[in-house]
């Protein structure tokens, strides 16, 4: 677990006196793309440097694989002391756009979308109302009901980070699905990379949307991760269609490290 | 005691023994009709609201409702029900009267192309003048409107070539259309989109003769496309719920309209061999079920009066064996693979993704 030390380096400055403060604390909980700030952090430890924020990740059991180190409830139990001074940040779901837009579907089909990105000729057009309806639906049935119970968990400023935009590199994607669908993949192809982002801007806009209903602030990917289209950068590809790699996850600690500085909180309990 | 004409007569032609003295729920008011569907028929259906009982029950009864526009399968089934593919065999939405039939079929070969192109309700809002209420929240640029509008035509004229049954429903004769070129609208402008402007708009009760003109012309139309189309025409029992007609009352205009369309039909099913009616108008209002086939509001009519219309419907229409339902599920399953496959990938690389494979 990737816990933030509780004690301050205030307290331990005072040599060990009883802390009059405490820092202010950044709990992050997600499922997969949590993995990638984990991964960060473990990495900035390993180089002698620390992290103020505590990321965790759903706790899961698949096919006797144990991956994520919290289950919901605890992360609800943890964030419940937590005040207006500290940061909850959540990294739920997030790949629902990828479920509909990553391996080519037998009958092609493309969307127009209020952003007015380009439509691909001679495809099936499906209406754009049509993809929202379901896809809020999906989302008021999963990630919604996920980011409501940590609203009301915690007087704490609560922020949703936005997923990574997809990849634009569709051999990238194609060659590092070698596992289960390795036989899928080849024969279905992948779908073309501008549905896939126009996928996940609808995604985006339901959920920035939602989270504006429950008071949560919204982090978009950082501006140096995504290239002029939109995409990921390859540089922040992991290895695999629509997860960011740990230097995703560094940029993503960097955004929160500045939108939620650390400095002591003694003016504050004043 | 002489013989005469009516000695030799059915029951049905009789009140007393088809009406007065039947139980309401056995009336069964069926003239002529020698239309057979079997499972393997395509039966195409459109009109006005109560057409939609027709397709639902046909659609449940296994028998093969044939679907020209069915929505991309992406789209779960509950999804396209919400976004209006299936209601009708197109997603043409309602459509009331015989010149708006005739109209669509000449749009959908592009013999005509209204001057009205495209309404629009809000910054980015957009509907479709001619199905302004089929498409739930509206489009979100013309483009998009055009490009789903010519998917929907192109599968127009698939339906209209390749269907063996058309049911049709007419609803109204009242309508409104454009000055500009006789374009008919199915809700008068500014209700459901757009913005009345009477320099423009014109309302239009249809005559008799220019029903069955447009009618006839419809029926020509199908059969040059298609030679073995048989058609099924229906007067919807469902009142007007306001007239425009000058100085009306609804009631009355309800009886106008309900009539010329009841005559048109019986006109086109006189004239033509493919063109046949059935009676579910008679069945919804006929006085011998004491108006228990209405609901409240007297307009909606209730299930057991649908149910009443349908059964009597399959019962002369088909041998009672429909089969197609087994068919209908396993075609559903195959398009859902698609989308189960996806959420598995996707799932296991979210799993995956904890073995940090980079």
């Amino acid at each position: 677990m990737n816990a933030a030390p509780r004690t301050s380096a205030i307290a331990r400055l005072r040599g060990g006196q009883k802390p009059a403060v405490r820092e202010r604390r950044i709990l992050l909980f997600g499922d997969s793309h949590a993995h990638a700030v984990q991964t960060a952090i473990t990495k900035r430890r390993g180089k002698g440097q620390s992290s103020h924020v505590a990321a965790y990740r759903l706790l899961k059991n698949k096919k006797d694989v144990r991956v994520g180190n919290s289950t919901l409830e605890d992360f609800l139990a943890l964030i419940r002391d937590a005040g207006p001074e500290d940061l909850v940040v959540s990294m739920i779901g997030g790949n629902q756009h990828a479920v509909y837009s990553t391996i080519q579907h037998p009958q092609p089909f493309d969307f127009f979308n209020p952003e007015r990105d380009p439509v691909e000729a001679g495809v099936d057009i499906v209406p754009f109302h049509a993809l929202k309806d379901l896809f809020a639906r999906g989302l008021r049935n999963g990630d919604v009901r996920t980011l409501e119970a940590i609203r009301k968990a915690t007087s704490a400023k609560v922020v949703h980070v936005i997923p990574p935009p997809p990849k634009a590199d569709n051999e990238h994607i194609a060659k590092y699905h070698e596992t289960l669908f390795a036989k899928d993949l080849p024969e279905r192809g992948v779908s073309p990379a501008m549905l896939r982002l126009k996928f996940w801007k609808l995604q985006t806009r339901l959920l920035s949307k939602t989270c504006a209903k429950l008071d949560i602030d919204i982090l978009m990917p950082p501006d140096r991760v995504i290239d002029e289209l939109g995409f990921l950068r390859p540089e922040f590809y992991a290895h695999d269609a629509t997860h960011g790699n740990w230097r995703y996850g560094e940029r993503i600690i960097r955004q929160l490290e500045k939108m939620h500085p650390q400095m002591p909180l003694e003016q504050d309990l004043k | 005691m002489s013989a005469h004409p009516y000695k030799a007569l059915e029951s049905k032609a009789f009140w007393r023994r088809s009406v007065a003295e039947c139980a309401p729920g056995s009336v069964d008011p069926v003239g002529i009709f020698d239309v057979r569907i079997d499972p393997q028929t395509k039966v195409a259906t459109a009109g006005s609201c109560f057409a939609q009982h027709i397709a639902r029950y046909l659609k449940n009864s296994g028998f093969a409702y044939y679907v020209a526009e069915p929505g991309h399968p992406i789209l779960p089934e509950s999804a396209r029900a919400r976004q209006n593919y299936g209601l009708f065999s197109c997603r043409y939405g309602n459509i009331y009267t015989a010149r708006q039939l005739l109209q669509l079929f000449e749009r959908s070969y592009g013999r005509f192309t209204p001057a009205e192109d495209v309404w629009q309700n809000g910054p980015k809002t957009f509907v479709d003048p001619f199905r302004p209420t089929t498409q739930p929240g509206g489009y979100v640029s013309p483009e998009e409107m055009e490009a789903d509008r010519a998917q929907h035509l192109r599968a127009v004229r698939t339906m209209f070539e390749t269907l063996d049954v058309f049911v049709f429903t007419l609803g109204l004769t009242e309508c409104w259309r454009s000055k500009e070129d006789g374009a008919v609208f199915p809700i008068c402008p500014g209700v459901e989109g757009g913005t009345f402007d009477p320099d423009r708009y014109e309302f239009y009760n249809q005559p008799v003769e220019d029903v069955i003109a447009d009618l006839a012309a419809f029926r020509d139309s199908l059969h040059a496309v298609n030679p073995k189309a048989q058609i099924i025409f229906t007067v919807s029992p469902v009142p007007l719920v306001a007239t425009a007609e000058p100085g009306a009352h609804v009631l009355s205009a309800t009886t106008y309209s309900k009539s010329v369309l009841r005559v048109a039909a019986e006109a086109l099913r006189q004239r033509f061999d493919n063109v046949h009616y059935f009676p579910s108008y008679e069945i919804i209002t006929g006085a011998f079920n004491r108006g228990e086939y209405y609901a409240p509001d007297l307009r909606t009519v209730v299930e057991d009066g649908v149910a009443h219309v349908m059964r009597l419907f399959l019962q002369h229409a088909t041998d009672g064996r429909p089969q197609a339902q087994a068919k209908r599920v396993r075609s559903e399953k195959r398009q859902n693979d698609h989308l189960e496959t996806a959420r598995r990938m996707i799932e296991v690389e979210c799993d995956e993704v904890a073995l940090d494979r980079e």
